[in-house]
């Protein structure tokens, strides 16, 4: 019978140093990035070489006390996550988070984990670069704030880590209204 | 003709894959998936959440976007709307989407999707696949939406199952003609 390990107390709030990348575009300033890690409830043993899973990449509404880990009512066990409500359209003026969660199984160590949002012609409109240590078997969460303006139209939201020699990215679609 | 809005999350993972000779295995689940999708049966108890939004519409925007698919295993009280301890509302608690589970847990894929200008009658799906094999595949219709921009989120959960290994997870809309697709990762260990 699989065994449940819970390692559930072990949350981890690390203020980051953040290693701003020059956007391309003068218009957008970021205000402050973020780093959350919790370890997971392994079903089983992993005893492979480090795994390392990307989650998902979005943009929420920058909201007091979120994005959060382990923070919903109501929850057992409290595995949890909480999120302003997710929402890929930006509209102008309005200060948004930029969310990136990744799962890292038996890996531990620095990861380099960059956010950033792209024109669909190729141009950055920002890019911000946070190195985070990661512990073995958790789910962690990297945001950043930022307050866009001067550009509407199509774009790609990107998240991305890099632990050693390994690399893993997932991207969103994103539209600047 | 259709219109095609394609929001397709790559990635690249640290999974060992099995190698095809014809094919790669992230083309051959990927194509799974897309028939999986595309043949979603209905699936009762979908929950949806339609949190509607301050903005305006844009009529020169995509009339939606798929934020993301993501998975995690099934717990006692999420996925919930302003839940979350502390946070401004409005809010989502989700499990949290590790993309990762133990085989034989009781799975939750969660669908994110933003509304621009979309109504009337939408079809969301989520499928998942590994290689030639569907693991899971279900669909939900939405209706009555009001072309309000608005978030809708959709939670899928899976009885346990026995497969181990890489998969992938896929989410698709389709609205008017117009489909989005996201995908993403998931590792049953």
């Amino acid at each position: 019978m699989k065994k449940l390990l819970f390692a559930l107390s072990a949350l981890l709030i690390a203020g980051a140093t953040p290693a701003l990348a020059a956007p391309d575009s003068a218009s957008w300033h970021m205000t402050d990035a973020r780093f959350a890690s919790a370890h997971l409830p392994i079903y089983r043993a992993i005893t492979s070489a480090s795994v390392l899973i990307p989650g998902f990449v979005t943009a929420t509404p920058n909201q007091t006390g979120l994005p959060c880990i382990d923070c919903v009512n109501s929850s057992d066990p409290p595995n949890t996550l909480g999120l302003s409500i997710p929402d890929n359209y930006i509209a102008s003026g309005v200060s948004t988070n930029y969310f990136f969660n990744f799962t890292a199984l038996s890996y531990h160590g620095t990861c380099r984990v960059t956010i950033s949002a792209t024109t669909t012609a190729g141009t950055t409109l920002f890019s911000q670069q946070v190195p985070v240590s990661v512990q073995a078997d958790t789910s962690n969460d990297v945001y950043v704030t930022g307050v866009a303006n001067g550009f509407s139209g199509s774009a790609v939201l990107s998240g991305k880590a890099v632990c050693g020699k390994r690399s893993i990215a997932i991207t969103a679609a994103l539209y600047f209204l | 003709m259709k219109k095609c809005l394609v929001a397709l999350c790559v990635f690249a993972s640290t999974f060992t894959a099995p190698a095809l000779a014809t094919e790669s295995w992230d083309d051959l689940t990927m194509t799974t998936a897309l028939h999986g999708l595309a043949a979603a049966p209905a699936a009762p108890g979908v929950r949806v959440a339609y949190i509607r939004s301050p903005r305006k519409p844009d009529a020169g925007a995509p009339s939606f976007i798929v934020n993301f698919v993501t998975a995690g295993w099934s717990q006692t009280g999420v996925p919930c709307i302003n839940c979350v301890a502390g946070g401004a509302t409005p809010n989502l608690g989700l499990p949290a989407p590790y993309n990762a589970a133990g085989a034989g847990t009781t799975m939750q894929y969660v669908l994110s999707l933003s509304i621009n200008t979309a109504s009337g009658t939408c079809t969301a799906a989520v499928t998942v696949a590994a290689g030639n094999k569907k693991l899971y595949s279900a669909s939900d219709t939405l209706t009555g939406l009001s072309g309000g921009p608005g978030t809708i989120e959709l939670f899928f959960s899976q009885a346990p199952i026995s497969y181990t290994g890489p998969a992938i997870v896929a989410g698709k809309l389709t609205c008017n003609g117009m489909t989005g697709v996201v995908r993403a990762p998931v590792l049953f260990v």
